[in-house]
């Protein structure tokens, strides 16, 4: 092997260990909104607790005794974990564990990211950008022995994942990694394939610049101005336009109870009533709202879709989204966490609705009752399916190139 | 001699059919990154306007209700972008774009673009910023990296200075034959940019200085890479390594330094979680925090306040609506509450972007992405101003309402009304366009790593072209 070889590789590996070094710091950064989590939700039992059952010296209803308002004020904030191999790919996991809570017999995302958005506009380094970008370089132009060249994506993610922290205990995490590594390998076969078909370097640098920068940008481009996302701005406006009539009704039914608050409740009322109504009340706005929300939803997976679809047009932006996929900080996870909190906002609905006729608040013990959400984690089926279409098409890629004649 | 030099490069340059076509290709993808840029910003001023009047429309008409009750339809805020965010939308995609002004909820702008679109967009989004940072410096790598390499390995230079040439001149010959090449492409894309931020967005009073300074910008970090390029061509002693030196530069300046720059700002310092701030702000409310008691307590001060002011000594001999005053109380701690967890969390972000600016010295993609953000008034901290504003705005609006029903409550209590004439006492919320010199000038440190790097990067071409013995010449 020759100087410039070995500067190249060690260079390669150097940088891919620092990424992955990364990453690690990353995911502990991450990781603690996992206990942030755990520790909110305890505060708010606890604090619950406190509140629950209580009878005011002076006769007069309280907050708490309504199941409604102390339901609200327990109701557990949901957010998926910190996924194994984030670290590897850190890609927006920050952007896709948004908050949730259950609200309306339903659940919605309770809290935004309170993220740094300069840096987070500013992207990562990581081992999957490290081979997105960065493998190919070493492949078109590094000198050096084929199978060693084949090897390096693989080998330098074997010893990646488990330094950005994955934990190599589950079953899951080891098909991950296999899944990974093979997608790696399939990736680095391309290129290398691609160096055997062009000899003149800037034609290689040119295939370069077309497939990994040109090619994903104009997809994301074209997605952008033919299928853009939806307008949160739009949904804002027709959101508040579409509660205008019902929040007019509404507030009359509950203007004994100055809309939210039963505390104050006037004389030929009772805090139960309060409750009944405003259980009315917010099925009658959730369904004013719903179906725009949904819209807009359908809108942004379409958008994904089709984006996901133009992707394959790159092999750079295959692999990319297949990596994602296979760390857990894609949008599959994102979407099964939502379905599963929706789930849950329904359970928690009627676990406080099943307490509603007692004709009292909620009593401390009472509260244990309620429903806990636990989290499950993606099924297998969800990641495997993109990241395993990202495997053919990388597969294809290969085999095309495999095809074409040999160029200058 | 030198101008014969730079003409011949000149020549080489539009012969070389892959040259063309890569100057061609790269104007025509910043041309659709404007187009990008242009409907991006047209889609959104066009919703934010409609809503603005949509949202005033619905507010004026939501009938006659309770005033507390008015606070909890509330309304909904936007902020305003500039047009340079057409060239540069910065942390636009990660900045929410809408405040829910709701009684019991926070002022925060919310809804991230960045969440409904795919993940791709972390790996590469067209704008014509991008173009500037990352696509024009490979294309600078393409046309740099033969410039020195190749004579040396044809044996050209040494006939060259065999015949009396002299280095410094075969090495500004290919500067200024090389750099002319590209300065002209990069005026002319970056001038046709700013003529069309301009028409389609309209420049404001200070956008025409904030462009400028941002041409200036880019001028700075583009002659740092093409002098590291140039520098990398007189180091090597091939043009394939010189290609690939090249590209290692431009994977290292352009690709790994700016992501390990914001990693690092975004581990220096934990963000301050969104469930912590409301765990916080839970707790702040419930048990008290500073010099403000718990809520049962602020409550029953408040009620011994109205019956000092007022001279009684029941509940039941009140002239005011109790629950009115309560509201007016508890919203004022919960602005206190919520401005001290935001000046928090705020100081926070702010060390983790001062963390990612003292990288910059290290990386200058980071610096030129804080400036440029900066000047085109898309950075993360010119959006603090529109929340203040929208806390503000949403913090009148309750004490307006509340005071009416404090006020003239009494005897109707919940059923008390307010109808249109009320609600048009609140005027329209109208943020301001976020400021951008004052807010650059306060950017000193990344200037100066783009300065250092302009001037070692143009000392190491100049150092490796004259003064260093060329490898290949060894050989």
């Amino acid at each position: 092997m020759s100087r410039n070889s070995l500067i190249s590789l060690s260079a390669f590996f150097l940088l891919s260990l620092a990424a992955a070094w990364n990453g690690r710091r990353m995911r502990e950064t991450m990781q603690q909104l996992d206990m942030q989590v755990a520790l909110a939700n305890q505060q708010r039992l606890e604090m619950g607790k406190l509140n629950a059952g209580f009878v005011s010296l002076e006769g007069r209803p309280r907050l708490e005794d309504s199941v409604v308002a102390l339901g609200e004020k327990v109701a557990p904030w949901m957010a998926p974990p910190t996924p194994g191999l984030a670290g590897a790919a850190i890609g927006q996991t920050a952007l896709r564990r948004a908050i949730w809570r259950p609200a309306g017999g339903s659940a919605e995302q309770g809290l935004e990211v309170f993220e740094n958005a300069q840096t987070m506009a500013s992207g990562s380094f990581d081992l999957a950008l490290m081979l997105v970008f960065v493998l190919p370089l070493v492949l078109l132009f590094a000198p050096g022995p084929g199978m060693l060249l084949l090897g390096l994506g693989p080998l330098v993610s074997l010893i990646g994942i488990p330094l950005a922290g994955a934990p190599l205990t589950s079953a899951d995490s080891w098909l991950r990694i296999a899944v990974w590594v093979l997608l790696s390998g399939l990736y680095g076969r391309f290129w290398l394939l691609v160096r055997q078909r062009v000899s003149a370097y800037w034609v290689s640098a040119a295939v370069y610049v077309s497939l990994v920068l040109l090619v994903p940008a104009m997809v994301t481009a074209i997605a952008g101005l033919v299928v853009p996302p939806p307008s949160r701005v739009k949904l804002a406006q027709q959101t508040q336009e579409a509660l205008r009539p019902v929040m007019e009704k509404t507030s009359r039914e509950l203007a004994p109870f100055y809309e939210s608050h039963p505390e104050y409740v006037e004389a030929g009322h009772t805090v139960a009533q309060y409750d009944q109504i405003r259980l009315r009340a917010e099925a009658e706005w959730r369904a004013a709202v719903a179906p725009l929300k949904q819209e807009a939803e359908d809108r942004a997976v379409f958008h994904r879709r089709v984006l996901d679809m133009l992707a394959k047009l790159s092999p750079a932006s295959t692999l990319y989204l297949a990596l994602l996929e296979t760390a857990g900080s894609g949008v599959s996870r994102q979407e099964e966490f939502e379905a599963s909190a929706k789930a849950f906002g329904q359970k928690w609905a009627a676990g406080l609705q099943a307490r509603m006729p007692q004709g009292h608040g909620l009593r401390p013990a009472e509260l244990d009752q309620l429903p806990r959400f636990s989290y499950q984690e993606q099924s297998t089926v969800s990641w495997l399916t993109p990241a395993g279409i990202g495997l053919v098409v990388l597969g294809l890629w290969g085999i095309a190139v495999g095809f074409a004649k040999r160029s200058v | 001699m030198i101008l014969s030099i730079a003409l011949k490069e000149w020549k080489e340059f539009w012969r070389h059919r892959g040259m063309r076509l890569a100057a061609i290709a790269y104007l025509a993808i910043y041309a659709i990154s404007l187009l990008v840029g242009v409907t991006e910003f047209g889609r959104f001023e066009r919703d934010r306007s409609a809503a603005q009047t949509g949202l005033r429309e619905a507010w004026l008409t939501q009938g006659t209700k309770n005033p507390h009750a008015a606070t909890h339809f509330g309304t909904v805020a936007f902020p305003k972008r500039s047009a340079l965010s057409i060239l540069e939308p910065g942390a636009l995609p990660y900045l929410g774009v809408a405040a829910y002004l709701r009684s019991g909820q926070r002022t925060g702008f919310v809804d991230l673009p960045a969440r409904d679109e795919s993940p791709l967009f972390g790996m590469i989004r067209l704008s014509p910023s991008f173009c500037w940072r990352v696509l024009f410096p490979f294309l600078i790598v393409l046309l740099t990296y033969s410039a020195l390499a190749r004579d040396r390995e044809t044996g050209m230079e040494r006939y060259l200075l065999a015949v009396g040439s002299n280095r410094a001149t075969l090495i500004f010959g290919k500067t200024f034959g090389v750099g002319l090449v590209l300065l002209g492409t990069f005026l002319v894309a970056f001038g046709f940019g700013g003529l069309v931020a301009s028409l389609a967005g309209g420049f404001a009073e200070e956008d025409t200085s904030a462009w400028l300074l941002l041409g200036l910008f880019y001028l700075l970090f583009m002659g740092t890479v093409f002098f590291l390029a140039l520098a990398i061509s007189g180091l090597a002693s091939s043009s394939r390594q010189a290609l690939t030196g090249g590209l290692a530069m431009w994977v290292l300046v352009c690709v790994a330094l700016p992501g390990l720059a914001a990693d690092y700002g975004r581990v220096s310092t934990a963000s301050p979680s969104a469930v912590e701030l409301s765990r916080i702000a839970e707790l702040d409310l419930e048990k008290g925090f500073d010099e403000h008691p718990s809520r049962e307590a602020r409550l029953e001060s408040t009620l011994n306040l109205l019956f000092k002011e007022l001279g009684v000594g029941r509940r039941e001999e009140l002239t005011v609506n109790l629950a009115g005053f309560n509201f007016i109380a508890e919203a004022e701690v919960e602005s206190v509450s919520e401005r001290r967890r935001l000046g928090q969390a705020r100081r926070t972000l702010m060390e983790q972007t001062a963390a990612m600016e003292r990288a910059s010295v290290l990386s200058p993609a980071t610096a030129l992405d804080l400036l440029s953000s900066t000047l085109a008034g898309t950075s993360a901290a010119q959006q603090d101003r529109a929340v203040d504003a929208a806390h503000t705005y949403a913090h009148g609006l309750r004490r307006i309402l509340n005071r009416e029903l404090a006020a003239k409550g009494k005897g109707l209590g919940g059923m008390m009304t307010g109808d249109r004439q009320l609600w048009s006492q609140i005027d329209s919320f109208d943020p301001d366009v976020p400021e951008k010199a004052a807010a650059a000038a306060e950017r000193s440190r990344s200037i100066t790593s783009l300065l250092i790097w302009f001037t070692v990067a143009m000392l190491a071409a100049g150092t490796v072209g004259l003064v260093i013995p060329q490898l290949g010449e060894k050989a």
